[in-house]
């Protein structure tokens, strides 16, 4: 994981989240369900969380407009489905798949970027029904923007 | 083929154009993600009137999107894994599934912006069968909704790549 102009955000927290639409970069070559699946696991992992009191989506309005406001915003810029069969039949991370993101976290109110990082993962399929879906591969990168936002808006 | 195409003609539009006063009715229509009225990963009917797109599971209406709302809709193609065959398969041959999972459903796939209620910008993925996918894209064409095709599209090979990616406005959309 590479973080570019990391801010050292001391005191300032944002109790209000927003999930903009992840989007998926021409080249990146994935298909337009995996940005919308990562937008899903990313808004899914923030509320559970339950560390934020407003976990909202892109074009939805704070009940408090005076609260600080993060905004999450990202583009998939590249993916490799790999092979389920592969994953099924082989294991041992044969036919994974793999995901690169560059994320941003963005204060809402000034449009300052805060943070701005690359976040890989990859999805062996294990543990997962006949080697998983290769989207699955979301998931785990979802955990990790939040652990990200964890370790810097709180 | 589950998809079937039905110009639901009514009474009064018989023989008239189909953008006057036809429907458009497309069966089977696989909700891959995206729309939280609907079922994840299911199959569910679309019906494109002029105003609005209606989408049926069962004899449930699941959500009405008025064609206002849409602020795009992006063509391309998809594939999805044939899991429920390779599983029949794996059960009766035990270790053909390996074969069936080479292989991917090919299908259209139309992706759509659109603004919800509560104000939320929410986008849909949908794959229907060949060629529906370009048939529900003109009819949005003809409501008024902007269509565009996907900026890359490939044929998905058999180790298991996938479909298309949609055209980016900007490389972060603020």
């Amino acid at each position: 994981m590479m973080t570019f102009g990391a801010l050292a955000l001391g005191a300032a927290a944002y109790p209000i989240v927003t999930v903009d639409q992840f989007e998926v970069k021409a080249d990146a070559k994935a298909p337009p369900e995996i940005g919308v699946k990562l937008t899903e696991d990313v808004m899914k992992k923030l509320t559970g969380s339950k560390k934020y009191t407003s976990v909202l989506r892109s074009g939805e309005k704070p009940a408090d407009a005076d609260a600080k406001v993060a905004r999450i915003a990202g583009t998939i810029v590249s993916y490799s489905a790999g092979s389920r069969a592969m994953r099924y039949a082989v294991g041992f991370g044969a036919g994974k798949s793999k995901i690169i993101v560059h994320v941003q976290f963005i204060d809402a109110a000034s449009g300052k970027v805060l943070l701005e990082s690359d976040i890989e993962n990859t999805f062996s399929g294990n543990f997962s029904m006949v080697g998983g879906d290769s989207s699955q591969v979301t998931d785990g990168l979802a955990k990790k923007i939040l652990a990200l936002a964890n370790k810097n808006f709180l | 083929m589950l998809c079937i195409l039905v110009p639901a003609l009514t009474p009064a539009g018989r023989g008239q154009s189909a953008s006057a006063a036809a429907g458009l009715e497309i069966k089977g229509v696989f909700h891959v993600i995206g729309a939280p009225e609907l079922p994840r990963g299911r199959k569910c009917d679309l019906a494109l009137s002029d105003k609005e797109a209606v989408f049926t599971s069962g004899a449930k209406v699941r959500l009405r999107l008025p064609f206002t709302s849409i602020q795009r809709a992006i063509v391309g193609s998809g594939s999805r894994d044939r899991l429920g065959a390779a599983i029949g398969v794996g059960m009766l041959s035990g270790i053909g599934e390996i074969a069936v999972l080479t292989q991917k459903k090919q299908a259209d796939s139309v992706t759509i912006d659109y603004t919800a209620p509560s104000g939320a910008n929410l986008r849909m993925v949908l794959q229907m069968d060949r060629p529906f996918g370009g048939a529900c894209a003109e009819w949005l064409k003809r409501a008024g909704v902007k269509v565009e095709q996907a900026a890359t599209t490939r044929e998905p090979a058999a180790t298991g790549a996938t479909g298309s990616a949609p055209a980016p406005e900007n490389e972060t959309k603020p």
